[in-house]
């Protein structure tokens, strides 16, 4: 027999990447509810007859779903609020071929897309934490960063347990986002030339901006003084553009609502 | 009956206190004590005269009578002082119960939360949530008459905790090692002895329900396996499960 080796696949398995699935939660930590938005099993490799199953696990609980042929993966919602919420939700899915348990493919650690909010995680994190004071704080990656490096959001454990607790919360979305915002325009104001350099942190947000239909910050303004207020005044269009979408602007009417006291949800 | 309650800050300390010390008697008189105990807003109901000869059967009692079979799992797992309160309740059932022990509590993480890595040891909460996932199937690792919390409690509940709410470990596990009687077959729980890591031949512990544990982990990385029936598993299982294979063949 040849030699097993890290990169060894005598079964052929295949390690699908999780870019190829696509999941959504919803709803709130009581009722939550979870699913499948697509899977891309032609990029994967996989026949359109592979039958998918998926482990939603957080912590050591888990369930455990059938959801049909890949080709026309069953997108509807499925009941998950017996998992613990203390615990980071994430997928596993399982590919198989009809009539066979010996799997096909599968992929692991799949995450919600929405979990953080309408920024998404492939551009911010989000980390339940012992803060021991603070309810949030935003770690802001070394301008020098590459990559592979993000903004994270620190919350509180104890106010917000998971990821997605805080990103589906209408008092984080309306008045934790906009600041998070803030300060990431500011850092992108600051070192503009980022935004086109694909080694960088700040190159993902570019797309972002684009779609916000901002244009680059200023170019010829020195960080270290913006005698004219060119820098701040462009982190601010930023942040008015970024609260004008749905997701903030629902969270202000259902905070303004609450504080007058009407019931809203 | 009366109304369970959750055992306050202070309640937990003399609770604690109690348990470290080995020795007096358990302090029931906090149970009802409002400086030691609050009334909880849920409505549930138990009758503190029961008794329980296993822990299997302390968690089906709670889990069919006191918490009426409500699926909520993670509301009721959470209420920490509750499930120290019912530790207190039934602790005749739960202390150890042979030997030079008989009586004395077992360790602190059997009766109260001590935090998520021992979380499952909690005799009274595991039993009942074990009924809760696998019903009749929970017995095999609540069963012991000799302990309220054997070396098949560990080993299923705390060995390798994924199996804890994998449906097709228990079914599994009872399919090999529980008898027509419903009784554990013996050498379920054995181990596999030291000198086995240099010594594979060695027979102790092979095919046992530790090592069961760590088979479904492997399959899991090749097999749907909570797809499978439990004949579908039984047919990938290698051959060091013969044994209680063919035991389980034998017709009643």
């Amino acid at each position: 027999m040849a030699q097993m080796s890290r990169t060894s696949n005598p079964t052929d398995l295949l390690n699908i990447d999780k870019r190829h699935v696509t999941v959504r939660v919803h709803g709130t930590s009581s009722d939550l509810e979870f699913s499948v938005e697509r899977i891309d099993f032609q990029s994967a490799k996989l026949p359109s007859d592979a039958l998918v199953s998926c482990v939603a696990h957080a912590g050591n609980a888990e369930e455990y779903f059938q959801l049909g042929r890949a080709s026309g993966v069953n997108t509807s919602r499925h009941r998950i609020s017996g998992l613990d919420n203390d615990h980071p939700l994430r997928f596993r899915f399982l590919f198989t071929t009809p009539g066979e348990p010996k799997l096909i493919g599968f992929t692991d650690g799949v995450r919600a897309v929405n979990e953080t909010g309408d920024l998404g995680p492939s551009l911010v994190d989000i980390e339940p934490k012992d803060l021991n004071g603070p309810a949030w704080r935003l770690l802001l990656p070394d301008a020098a960063a590459g990559e592979g490096e993000k903004p994270n959001i620190l919350v509180e454990r104890t106010i917000f347990p998971t990821a997605y607790a805080a990103a589906s919360c209408p008092w984080f979305s309306g008045l934790v986002m906009p600041e998070v915002m803030r300060q990431i325009a500011t850092a992108i104001s600051r070192n503009g030339d980022a935004l086109d350099d694909e080694g960088s942190w700040m190159h993902p947000w570019k797309l972002f901006l684009d779609n916000l239909q901002i244009p680059p910050p200023p170019q010829d303004t020195d960080p270290e003084s913006d005698e004219a207020g060119e820098l701040s005044a462009w982190a601010e269009s930023v942040v008015e553009r970024f609260c004008k979408g749905h997701s903030v602007r629902a969270s202000l009417d259902f905070m303004e609502a609450s504080i007058q006291g009407e019931e809203t949800r | 009956m009366i109304p369970v309650r959750s055992l306050t800050e202070e309640g937990l300390a003399r609770f604690s206190k109690w348990i470290l010390d080995r020795s007096g008697t358990p302090p029931r008189e906090i149970l009802l004590d409002d400086a030691y105990s609050d009334q909880i807003d849920q409505l549930f109901k138990l009758d503190p005269s029961l008794k329980f000869e296993t822990s299997f059967a302390l968690g089906k009692y709670l889990y069919e009578s006191v918490f009426a079979r409500s699926e909520d799992r993670f509301g009721i797992r959470s209420m920490n002082g509750v499930w120290a309160w019912i530790s207190l309740v039934y602790i005749d059932s739960l202390v150890s119960k042979r030997g030079k022990n008989a009586g004395k509590p077992l360790a602190l993480a059997h009766y109260i939360d001590t935090g998520p890595r021992l979380a499952y040891r909690l005799i009274a909460r595991t039993a009942w949530e074990l009924n809760l996932l696998h019903q009749d199937r929970a017995r095999i690792g609540l069963s012991s008459t000799a302990s309220p919390w054997g070396e098949l409690s560990e080993q299923m509940a705390g060995a390798n905790q994924r199996n804890f709410s994998n449906r097709a470990f228990w079914l599994l596990a009872n399919d090999l090692y529980v008898d027509a009687d419903g009784n554990v077959r013996a050498g379920a729980a054995s181990k596999r002895p030291k000198d086995a890591r240099t010594n594979p031949n060695l027979t102790g512990g092979k095919g046992a329900i530790r090592r069961l544990a760590a088979t479904m982990k492997q399959f899991e990385r090749t097999y749907d396996v909570r797809a499978m029936t439990v004949d579908q598993l039984v047919a990938v299982l290698p051959s060091e499960y013969q044994k209680w294979i063919s035991a389980s063949a034998v017709p009643a």
